[in-house]
């Protein structure tokens, strides 16, 4: 084999032969380059990776349509884009290189900082000063992850928050009361150690100690309960490590280790919600997303807010995007066009009630149709007040992946009981600092 | 190609016609014949390998384009721990792997060489995991080795025997993910082994038998020889193959926990897509890249020394 490999080494040395080949492969590429070129009359074509699956995916497409039809002078094609939203930045990433890329694309906010220096990502702030897009009445947190020094990129597409989602029959079965909107961080553990049961294969809740952000994002709001945060305000330093660090870490080590309360789960396949909807999980801490599958699965919910300390029980915010990029002026501008009205109260709410997705604009909960969705989605009035309590967001910097890859090392080693909380986490810290420390982006 | 050109053009010198339109014909024939797999060849493999090395001496996030940054990545590459941890991870998994199923491989092959009634069932059997998708084998496989709920730990209770980490233990993920590894990829030693025991002459087995050689003489002394040339390409396929381990850690632990199972590839790909530093990964890639070719060329400078290869 190798020597196959050394013999065309050799006959490449043909100047010829290779230039006639190149020239091919530049005749190839150029020839798919020109069908993305610009239609000078019709209307306006623009495409969006929606990045969506199932009922969601069904909803985007219902909702493009009726735009579609209702605005001739504009033509939105549809495509998923990537089979996952999770995928999407790998798939758009290339895209983006080699000149394939859609208007616009469905993206995770903590991408925000690192897409928007991407030359091709357009500025939207003119478009969102126009009072019929109504940008004031987004959540102030979509609006920051929404904005990059300044430069908006994207409209608000999705928001969540944190709670906790309950078994009412397994809590009651451990004759343990439900969790009260005023509960502790000592309650939660409390319940989750009464409704653990070694013998039933029953855990009180769950934590990922996979090595993604599934493990991280939900040690943040503990962590900023306890008066901590993520990093310095200037964000050249990691500061999680801090005596709010080790108490929010602590008690997820207590419980992991001397309760044995948590089932920690390796996967990145979300095996907890499996188990919480097949009623092997007392407790469990996720957003909005799940209530279908919950409905689905017949489990018999509960929804709480977070448990607090010292009366504060804050939440952590995951708003995502509808980021626009640049084909032409044209295009951008349609594509501004279709995210107002997409991002409207009145599209909203039929996109809320066929997702079960938390109100993106404050005026969503006066529309009539509010009442209909708050019915349809038993426990979600809990998630949508819980958005008052979803004050920060993850720190937009382009390192936070790097760092939130530190500390999920660390929550697994305090978790399995490798190292106490303080030593996994002045660790982590050291690595984020480093990582924190180097110049460029 | 270019060298039967000669004797062609002096059969068409014969026929009377122009040297140089003769020679076009060939040229435009030949490369109509080898011009689409040239160009594949060229636009998936050298030019992205040429992009890359570029890339690699570059800060770029493959969003706005990198400043030029010389060897820092390489530099910084030799105080990595994660990288130093995802070549112990993948070392260990190429250890373990290559014997594994080049033992394994022969003595199955062997075993499926008989006339038995359903032996196409059989020798199916040991071929499906390896068509199988590793997104469907991680999954099934990331079930039965949880700590808590998998069959694995059910079946070691029942045995008596402790329940163990697996998956979630630091220390036996990579071992855990080493024989998944192994169950999805092993049946294709297999199949070369069998193709290969079935090729030996019959005659030289018959005379062995008639000379009173046992079972084991025969399998030792005649069947291990005549594959070596397979287990020659078995060992380089597979250290390939164990290089670039990515998808199972993928579907199963995603690196995790504590960068337990980390492989080299799939730090390439949490370098470029996660944390936004491609020129990094790059420079990663290009580090596997040179390694492995250094190991293949030594595997068959050392095979083709022993006379193994022609």
């Amino acid at each position: 084999m190798a020597r196959i490999v050394f013999i065309g080494a050799g006959r490449a040395g043909n100047s010829r032969n290779v230039l006639a080949a190149l020239a091919a492969v530049a005749l190839i590429a150029t020839g798919c380059g020109s069908a993305a070129k610009e239609q000078a009359t019709g209307p306006v074509q623009i495409t969006i990776w929606h990045g969506q699956t199932d009922a969601a995916a069904k909803s985007i497409e219902k909702l493009v349509t009726q735009f579609n039809q209702g605005h001739p002078e504009i033509k939105v094609n549809i495509e998923p884009g990537a089979a996952t939203a999770d995928g999407m930045l790998p798939k758009l990433t290339a895209a983006l290189t080699s000149d394939a890329y859609p208007d616009i694309a469905y993206l995770y906010g903590s991408w925000a900082p690192n897409i928007a220096r991407n030359p091709k990502t357009a500025d939207l702030t003119e478009y969102t000063k126009d009072p019929a897009v109504g940008w004031a009445d987004f959540w102030s947190s979509e609006r920051a992850a929404a904005t990059v020094e300044g430069k908006v990129v994207g409209f608000p597409a999705v928001v969540d928050n944190m709670v906790v989602l309950y078994n009412k029959k397994l809590l009651a079965k451990a004759g343990v009361e439900a969790p009260k909107p005023d509960w502790t961080w000592d309650d939660f553990r409390a319940i989750a150690k009464k409704t653990t049961d070694a013998a039933s294969g029953t855990f009180g809740t769950t934590w990922a100690i996979s090595g993604g952000e599934e493990a991280v994002w939900g040690l943040w709001p503990l962590i900023w309960q306890a008066g901590g945060d993520v990093l310095s305000p200037d964000r050249k330093k990691a500061v999680f490590n801090s005596a709010a660090g080790q108490q929010a870490l602590g008690l997820l080590r207590g419980m992991a280790i001397d309760d044995k309360s948590l089932y920690l789960d390796s996967s990145p396949a979300e095996k907890g919600q499996k188990l919480f909807e097949s009623g092997r999980l007392g407790m469990f801490l996720s957003g909005p997303w799940v209530l279908p599958d919950l409905q689905s699965a017949k489990v018999d919910y509960g929804v709480a807010q977070l448990p607090g300390t010292n009366g504060n029980h804050e939440t952590v915010s995951g708003p995502d995007n509808w980021v626009v990029f640049k084909h032409d002026e044209r295009r951008v501008k349609a594509a501004a066009t279709f995210l107002t009205w997409l991002t409207a109260a009145d599209q909203q709410i039929e996109w809320m009630k066929d997702t079960g997705s938390l109100p993106i604009r404050e005026s969503i909960a006066k529309l009539p149709g509010y009442q209909d969705y708050l019915k349809k989605y038993p426990g979600i009035e809990v998630i949508s007040a819980n958005l008052a309590n979803a004050k920060r967001v993850r720190p937009p910097t382009t390192r936070y992946p790097r760092v939130s890859a530190f500390v999920a090392e660390a929550i697994a080693q305090a978790l399995l009981g490798k190292a106490d909380a303080k030593t996994a986490l002045d660790e982590a810290a050291a690595k984020a600092d480093a990582a924190l420390a180097v110049p460029g982006s | 190609m270019n060298s039967t050109a000669p004797a062609l053009s002096q059969a068409a010198a014969g026929h009377r016609q122009p040297r140089d339109r003769r020679k076009l014909a060939d040229n435009v024939a030949g490369w109509s014949f080898a011009g689409p797999a040239s160009l594949i060849i060229l636009g998936f493999s050298l030019i992205p390998m040429v992009w890359a090395l570029a890339l690699s001496f570059t800060d770029s996030d493959l969003q706005s384009p990198g400043q030029n940054v010389g060897l820092a990545n390489y530099r910084a590459l030799v105080a990595d721990p994660v990288f130093f941890q995802a070549l112990r991870n993948t070392g260990l998994l190429v250890v373990l792997y290559i014997p594994a199923s080049l033992i394994a491989g022969l003595l199955v092959a062997v075993l499926l060489n008989r006339k038995v009634r359903g032996i196409g069932f059989y020798r199916t059997c040991f071929l499906v995991p390896y068509i199988a998708s590793a997104t469907s084998a991680g999954l099934l496989m990331g079930y039965i080795f949880d700590r808590d709920f998998g069959m694995m730990n059910g079946l070691l209770v029942k045995l008596g025997l402790p329940m163990q980490g697996l998956l979630s233990s630091p220390s036996q993920a990579m071992y855990v993910l080493t024989l998944i590894f192994f169950w999805t990829r092993f049946g294709f030693a297999v199949v070369i082994y069998l193709a290969a025991i079935q090729e030996i002459n019959k005659e030289i087995l018959e005379a062995a038998s008639i000379d009173g050689a046992s079972r084991w003489t025969t399998f030792r002394h005649i069947i291990v020889p005549s594959v070596r040339p397979m287990t020659v390409f078995l060992t380089v396929w597979g250290v390939i193959d164990a290089l670039q381990f990515f998808d199972l850690v993928m579907t199963t632990t995603k690196g995790g926990p504590a960068n337990a199972t980390v492989t080299i590839v799939y730090y390439i790909w949490q370098l470029a897509f996660t944390y936004f530093t491609a020129g990094y990964g790059a420079a990663v890639a290009y580090v596997l890249f040179v390694g492995t070719l250094v190991l293949i060329v030594a595997g068959f400078l050392i095979a083709r020394r022993k006379g193994v290869m022609a």
